[in-house]
């Protein structure tokens, strides 16, 4: 699904997405995704993620702003 | 095998305005209606009527979440959404993205009480799916809503006058003999229980749904497409995970309408099973059936006893129909 993410960056008009350094090895297919379609999104890995209880919750945001939160 | 679990039709509701506040409101007045459809008493919370809840916010209602009457796992099923101009960012499921003026629909397990909608833990604990989009106002414009349920899970369309998009979520699959008794904890949570999640999506569910294909507008299958795309998964056992589904038959040949019945005409209603997407089998969908076309609200008996009833695709015209059995 980390992939998808590439659709849901465009969607919100996101500059950068944050998630789980647990989800790194899952997300080298969105740094993919990403060159691929031109989409200049900053991946920022931290220790447990954006929301503590689920890893697999990931933040999307623009100038810092969060405008989108998806599980993958 | 799994005992047997029975549907019930709550009945149709039309909502006060084509808004999410309006739809939401209408499924929440069906969820604690105290009559069904034919003018029986409803009980929520006992038998197969489910208990519903809403959260309004100034008033105005942005979500409404389900408890089944068997709930081992604590799940709730929570329907939410906003209005144009609304800025609250709910957890999507990957790969839906969130908006406005549109139903959206999720599982949460293990739940405490109940904390913001749009929160990442909508239930304060537990593992929450995030949402998918299940019906979009601006290009549906809702006739009714209608609700059907069971002691373990739910269905609701949302129909216009000629199409319809839906959601059917719950324990609602049957393993197989294995899982009653010696249940794989690779497959199915410890005591036997499977959960699912559809979201017809945001197009209208096909009314010729019959094939095989893993079309955007199937009833239970899932296509990868985001938003618009019908989203059938399985949870994994006791998390949220999701893994996707397909809908396949009985029957290696198409569901033709002779095939719908017997030899004397009578309608003949097979249970569907399921796999997963790469084809690893999941189980028998509990007491949903193949059987021939009908009317969205439409019920088969025999005699005066109703046998099941018709969650078609076609709230005008007879179309493909699931059949959920009484």
């Amino acid at each position: 699904m980390i992939p998808h993410l590439c659709y849901a960056a465009a969607e919100y008009g996101a500059d950068e997405i944050v998630m789980a350094a647990s989800l790194r090895a899952e997300a080298e297919g969105l740094r993919e995704a990403l060159t691929d379609d031109g989409l200049a999104v900053a991946l920022t890995f931290t220790p447990g993620g954006p929301h503590p209880a689920d890893p697999r919750v990931v933040e999307l945001r623009r100038a810092g702003a969060v405008v989108g939160r998806s599980r993958v | 095998m799994r005992s047997a679990i029975t549907w019930k039709y709550v009945g149709s509701a039309v909502p006060a305005a084509n808004t999410v506040a309006g739809v939401l409101d209408a499924l929440y007045t069906l969820g604690t209606s105290a009559t069904y459809y034919d003018g029986s008493a409803r009980t929520p919370g006992a038998g197969q009527a489910g208990t519903w809840s809403r959260y309004q916010n100034g008033g105005v209602t942005e979500a409404v979440y389900y408890t089944p009457v068997s709930d081992p796992h604590t799940v709730r099923h929570i329907f939410a959404g906003q209005a144009s101009g609304g800025t609250k960012t709910p957890t999507m499921a990957s790969p839906d993205t969130s908006a406005t003026v549109t139903i959206l629909y999720g599982l949460n397990r293990s739940s405490g009480a109940f904390n913001a909608w749009d929160n990442a833990s909508p239930f304060t604990s537990g593992s929450f799916t995030g949402y998918s989009r299940c019906c979009a106002l601006g290009t549906f414009t809702l006739a009714k809503v209608h609700l059907y349920e069971c002691s373990v899970g739910h269905a609701v369309a949302f129909a216009t006058t000629t199409a319809m998009t839906h959601c059917i979520a719950g324990d609602l699959i049957d393993a197989g003999t294995d899982s009653a008794t010696s249940p794989n904890s690779a497959e199915v949570t410890t005591d036997g229980r499977y959960v699912i999640l559809v979201n017809g999506g945001t197009s209208a569910t096909s009314n010729a749904f019959w094939s095989l294909s893993s079309t955007t507008a199937n009833p239970i299958n899932h296509n990868t497409g985001a938003n618009t795309s019908c989203h059938a998964y399985v949870l994994s056992p006791g998390g949220v995970t999701l893994s996707a589904i397909l809908n396949t038959f009985l029957a290696s040949t198409a569901i033709t309408t002779t095939l719908q019945v017997n030899a004397d005409g009578d309608a003949a209603f097979r249970q569907m099973v399921d796999f997963r997407s790469g084809g690893t089998w999941i189980g028998r969908l509990r007491e949903i059936a193949v059987g021939p076309d009908a009317k969205l609200g439409q019920t088969a008996s025999a005699g005066a006893t109703v046998k099941a009833y018709a969650f078609s695709t076609g709230p005008s015209t007879d179309s493909d129909t699931l059949w959920l059995l009484a």
